[in-house]
């Protein structure tokens, strides 16, 4: 009964009660906005992972494009040498995920998580695109509302006329 | 009074607890660079693609700046500059002022033709009299050629600011002793040591570390030859040829051309003056009839020396351009007749 007479003590309390609660909120307040910055920056990093592989590895095996897909342990369109891109490789890409129900097959081949979607693109320099399409996968649905990020990276076909081409890579979260 | 104290202590505690914890307030999270970082990326997946294409080496050989421009700002994003610099070739033009002279025919005469090839690029020499007492060094020259010591001397002051920015100087004269151990002996590195009159050479036409080897390829070019037969090539010291002179060819690699007891008849500075500007003197030599064989000679070594002393960088922009203070660089090697190196520089237009 004594501490219910002190209202000093009662003021007291609910001074320092609300500090502890005021810097909880804030704190709490900026845990969003750090994981969205995280988030961000995690994807910057693995559009640019990706991209990387796209570009500079072959696939393993890395005739992929002559095997059906659940032979394929990883898709990458590079013919072998760095920068050098296989034409055989974007079409065959692009056919697998022009194939109903393939496209989340293709995501696993190409080492991308589940929640994530991509969208590749390929082009020559002027935008004629490379392949039949320009998007060469994309999802099945696709929304401007999710964040993404593009990175667009070039190379030449290996061919004759090494003409250069520009492989666009956007993942979305 | 004890109910008012923990008041007072609640407050403390409060402002001690608020002041400590102030670091989380405010959502402070440091800057990626992610921006930069695809910029470098797309600029070196750039330069790869222009290389591997076979575009960058054709447009570097044929000098067409127009072409090359519009293939590399095609592959850029739209909000970015950028500008491409050669080196390690003979500049396409270049620009040679000759200092007070009554008129450029004599320095015409000793670098004719001033249009020429080297492996298959058109290279131009465009030779203009320059009155450097009352005007000032046009910003496109290249090097500032001196047929009189004297002016060495008198626009010491405007040479140091000159190579200080990049520019080169050449000086063709005989020296003596006083010269050598005085401002000219400084700006171009010069020892003397006494008169000979053995014929020279070139120091070593082999070594890529020495002035000797560029000029000695330029040369096989100018005349025909191959770079290995350079290095039998003499150059008589008489009075058909070089005047005699006793400038020390100094054990490092700057001589051009040299005599078997070690005296220098064409020498280079490539540290002038900061580590920027290249210098070279000639001793002079006849040069009363241009079309003697001894003296065309010695001409066509005159204007190897100016191929190397153009500082053999020059850049390919359509336009004068200045990189922002933030930009990203990327360079390539490029293996041809003459292996180069190529650079992009690429900068954000709105930093």
């Amino acid at each position: 009964m004594k501490g219910f007479q002190e209202i000093e003590f009662v003021i007291a309390i609910f001074v320092f009660i609300t500090t502890i609660s005021f810097v909880t909120l804030i704190i709490i307040n900026n845990i969003p906005l750090f994981y969205n910055i995280a988030q961000t920056e995690s994807l910057k990093s693995k559009s640019y992972q990706h991209s990387q592989i796209l570009l500079l590895d072959a696939g393993y095996p890395s005739n992929w494009n002559t095997l059906p897909l659940t032979s394929i342990s990883r898709i990458g369109l590079s013919s072998g040498p760095e920068y050098f891109i296989d034409k055989n490789k974007i079409n065959k890409l692009a056919e697998f995920c022009s194939t109903p129900n393939n496209y989340e097959t293709v995501k696993i081949k190409l080492g991308i998580a589940a929640e994530r979607d991509i969208i590749i693109e390929s082009s020559y320099p002027d935008g004629t695109p490379v392949g039949a399409s320009l998007q060469i996968c994309k999802p099945p649905i696709t929304t401007q509302i999710r964040q993404q990020f593009q990175t667009t990276r070039f190379g030449v076909l290996d061919t004759p006329d090494r003409e250069i081409v520009s492989i666009r890579f956007i993942i979305i979260n | 009074m004890k109910g008012f104290a923990k008041i007072f202590e609640a407050i403390i505690a409060s402002i001690i607890v608020l002041a400590s914890l102030t670091f989380f307030f405010v959502p402070a999270t440091g800057v990626s660079r992610w921006d930069s970082t695809s910029l470098q990326v797309t600029a070196d997946d750039v330069l790869q693609a222009v290389y591997l294409n076979g575009s960058l080496d054709r447009f570097v050989k044929t000098d067409n700046r127009t072409q090359l421009n519009s293939e590399v700002s095609g592959m850029l994003p739209k909000n970015v500059d950028f500008s491409i610099e050669v080196s390690g070739i003979p500049n396409d033009i270049i620009y040679v002022s000759c200092v007070d002279c009554p008129s450029s025919d004599e320095l015409v005469a000793m670098l004719s033709p001033l249009n020429f090839q080297y492996k298959n690029r058109n290279i131009s020499m465009r030779i203009d009299p320059l009155t450097l007492s009352s005007t000032s060094i046009p910003s496109e020259t290249n090097i500032l050629f001196f047929l009189d010591k004297q002016g060495i001397i008198d626009y010491h002051a405007k040479i140091d600011v000159f190579l200080n920015n990049g520019g080169s100087i050449f000086l063709l004269s005989d020296l003596t002793q006083s010269d050598v151990q005085g401002v000219i002996g400084n700006i171009f590195n010069l020892s003397w040591t006494g008169n000979t009159a053995q014929s020279a050479h070139f120091e070593d036409v082999f070594n890529p570390n020495k002035t000797s080897h560029y000029a000695a390829r330029y040369y096989a070019n100018l005349t025909n030859r191959t770079l290995e037969s350079t290095a039998s090539v003499n150059f008589p010291v008489d009075a058909s040829g070089f005047h005699q002179n006793g400038v020390l060819a100094n054990s490092d690699e700057k001589n051009i051309v040299v005599t078997n007891d070690q005296r220098a008849y064409a020498r280079s500075n490539f540290t002038a003056l900061n580590n920027k500007g290249r210098s070279v003197w000639f001793a002079d030599y006849n040069r009363a009839d241009h079309n003697a064989p001894t003296t065309k000679a010695i001409d066509s070594l005159v204007k190897a020396a100016i191929m190397w002393d153009s500082g053999e960088r020059f850049k390919l922009d359509v336009i004068k351009k200045e990189p922002a203070p933030i930009h990203v660089k990327t360079g390539i090697f490029v293996f041809g007749e003459d292996p180069y190196l190529v650079e992009l520089t690429v900068w954000n237009v709105f930093f």
